[in-house]
């Protein structure tokens, strides 16, 4: 409708964008909504991804993280609210939204029923968590549990960075957490799946790791010759096999190097398409992977092949 | 209810008397060294049967340190040992690691379960057992709730934590409402030691093996500047606070200096709570760190505690005794301080 007022539903086309990195903001996560995005609404989403032909976009929550992670049910019910206006957002625009459904960890049993309520009855996409969960890494034994029944359900779990609890936003003075401590603690998160042998013991939950992987690519060899003693146990096909077969999606880090690097990392097949609105304008990523020159195929299964077969609902035949 | 000990205790009920003849000729202390000393234990633990089952079902998940003494306890055999060792009342209460692993219904059912159990042991062995109900944070609703059950229907004599809930400390402030409704109630509150998500399962040094020798004593200090700098501590004039083990390494911070003990006590100042404060001596039970708290506290702010089951009496007292302190000093530590704060002790 917004395309020159012709009937035609846009996430009906074959060559529309599928961003997986997209963002709602509202009231009932509270925390404050300054700063880039904080005068976010469903029409701007749609404004902006008619602009760069963007025929769907999964949403998930973004920073902060805590109001998620009180641990009760705050936080249960801080979770419910999110995804219910996430699923509303889903239903008022047909096909141009998918969702990613917030769970509240590290409230294990909260976690087990929002998952089921978010599947069930919301019909959610996917998961979104975040890197940290608060003082805890994803991979810790604690959640166990939560990730047998995302196995179980053959789970997409998207993992959004957050600001490492230990150091906060002081590590650097003058420096904030989104400049670099964001990519390291999602670098953390995966390692601590992997270490943890989640990556290995659940391989039917299809991960996808944000901003081109962060520092993912780029240590992997690294990562894989200082596994923890005893580890072939746990990750009995190795580091960087676990590593390669998650998915990546490319938000502002579409620039020469990090695509280089991913792109020699993992095969095409595992590359997706994200922009990270509002929080990031969408050129930041597009323009810069325009000027990558791609080849037509790899460009093709970013933009919107490789997600179709991640997300089968979405495939326009 | 101390009118009333065991009926089998013939021991218990000499030196009941004894000891109570000797608070009326004034000569406490002395009558204590002759006789049983009648120890008030405040750092005291119990381990509930659900409590037991809830730790070793996370215990398989990551070792948690001293866990064998957890699956160890046994109400009867404590009787035993305070009966040998001259406890007459132990206050019981929680203890690390808590009872918060993540799943708060879990947590807020062991939690009913710990209180009713322990409550169940204060009637079984009447006199014996005081008892600091614990709640399940960090849930606030649900720990108000619980502390509502247990003056209420319980009756217990206080309120237990731990020093820290994952990586929340006390004076948290989405736990102020527990303060104000501690305050309202007059509340006397126990605080263990525990270590904070951070560090209670990692090497965190390294040639230092598990958590304790280090992680319990920093966050008891954590916990105290937590209590105190966000003023839950002004807040609260009406609970009284006792912490574990001396305090932790408070006193060696930065946090506080000898400035602040030399100049008349400010009450706003940090060292005006930290001397309205309880410690007890649990594994602070030698000269050194007893000198320091002679030196920064008053003698009527230090209480005996044993740690139990990981502590005995006799070894508290052991400790105490090589300690230098005066006759007095040993029973005003042992049972005369504990008098103040539960006068209904009192015989």
């Amino acid at each position: 409708m917004l395309r020159g007022g012709r009937a035609q539903n846009p996430a009906r086309s074959r060559t529309g964008l599928i961003d997986v990195h997209h963002h709602c903001r509202t009231e009932i996560q509270g925390g404050g909504r300054g700063g880039p995005g904080a005068d976010w609404s469903p029409a701007k989403s749609l404004e902006q991804m008619e602009k760069f032909g963007i025929a769907t976009a999964m949403i998930s929550a973004t920073v902060p993280a805590d109001p998620f992670y009180d641990g009760t049910e705050k936080s249960r019910s801080i979770a419910r609210g999110v995804n219910e206006y996430s699923a509303k957002m889903v239903r008022d625009y047909p096909g141009r939204f998918g969702m990613f459904a917030a769970l509240p960890m590290p409230d294990i049993g909260g976690t087990l029923r929002e998952i089921e309520y978010s599947f069930d009855t919301l019909h959610a996409d996917g998961i979104g968590i975040f890197s940290g969960i608060r003082d805890k890494y994803p991979g810790d034994p604690i959640f166990e549990p939560i990730w047998k029944e995302l196995h179980r359900r053959k789970a997409i779990v998207f993992i959004h960075p957050t600001f490492p609890f230990c150091c906060n936003n002081n590590l650097i003075p003058g420096v904030g957490g989104q400049m670099v401590e964001f990519d390291f603690d999602t670098t953390r998160a995966v390692v601590s799946l992997l270490v943890n042998g989640v990556l290995s013991s659940y391989p039917d939950i299809k991960f996808i790791i944000n901003h081109s992987g962060a520092t993912i690519p780029v240590l992997a060899g690294r990562i894989k010759d200082r596994m923890p003693a005893g580890s072939e146990r746990k990750v009995p096909k190795g580091a960087m096999y676990e590593l390669q077969k998650l998915y990546y999606e490319v938000a502002h880090a579409t620039y020469p190097a990090p695509m280089a690097a991913l792109r020699s990392f993992v095969p095409p097949s595992q590359i997706l398409f994200g922009t990270d609105y509002p929080l990031e304008p969408i050129e930041t990523t597009v323009n810069e992977m325009q000027t990558l020159k791609l080849p037509a195929d790899l460009q093709r299964a970013i933009d919107r092949g490789n997600a179709e077969r991640l997300i089968p609902r979405l495939r326009v035949d | 209810m101390l009118s009333r000990p065991s009926p089998t205790r013939r021991d218990f009920l000499t030196t009941v008397a004894a000891a109570a003849a000797g608070l009326l000729s004034g000569a406490g202390a002395l009558a204590q060294t002759e006789s049983k000393p009648r120890r008030i234990d405040i750092h005291h633990h119990v381990i509930s049967p659900a409590w037991k089952k809830q730790l070793a079902k996370w215990n398989a998940v990551r070792p948690i340190q001293g866990h064998e003494t957890h699956q160890s306890y046994d109400a009867a055999k404590d009787i035993a040992a305070m009966d040998r060792d001259g406890t007459e009342i132990s206050f019981l209460s929680v203890t690390t690691p808590g009872m918060w692993f993540g799943d708060i219904d879990e947590t807020r059912r062991i939690v009913r379960e710990q209180n009713d159990y322990a409550a169940q042991l204060v009637r079984d062995y009447k006199g014996r057992f005081g008892h600091f109900a614990t709640v399940p944070l960090p849930d606030v609703d649900a720990s108000l709730r619980e502390i509502a059950y247990a003056y209420d229907t319980l009756k217990v004599d206080g309120i237990s934590f731990i020093t820290s809930y994952s990586d929340r400390w006390l004076g948290d402030s989405t736990f102020a409402p527990i303060w104000d409704e501690l305050n309202r109630r007059k509340a006397i509150v126990y605080i263990h030691a525990t270590a904070p998500g951070c560090c209670y399962y990692g090497n965190f040094v390294e040639s230092v093996p598990g958590p304790i020798p280090l992680e319990f004593n920093s966050d008891l200090a954590r916990a105290i500047a937590s209590i105190i700098s966000s003023g839950a501590a002004a807040r609260t004039p009406d609970v009284t606070y006792i912490w574990s083990h001396g305090g932790g390494s408070i006193w060696a911070q930065r946090y506080i200096n000898a400035n602040d003990l030399a100049n008349p006590t400010d009450p706003k100042s940090k060292m005006y709570h930290l001397r309205r404060f309880y410690y007890d001596t649990a594994a602070a039970n030698d000269s050194l760190h007893l000198g320091i708290l002679k030196l920064a506290i008053p003698m009527s702010q230090i209480l005996f505690g044993t740690d139990y089951p990981w502590g005995s009496a006799a070894a508290t007292a052991a400790g105490l005794q090589r300690s230098g302190l005066s006759a007095a000093e040993l029973g005003a530590i042992d049972r005369e301080n504990a008098l103040r704060i539960f006068p209904r002790l009192r015989v």
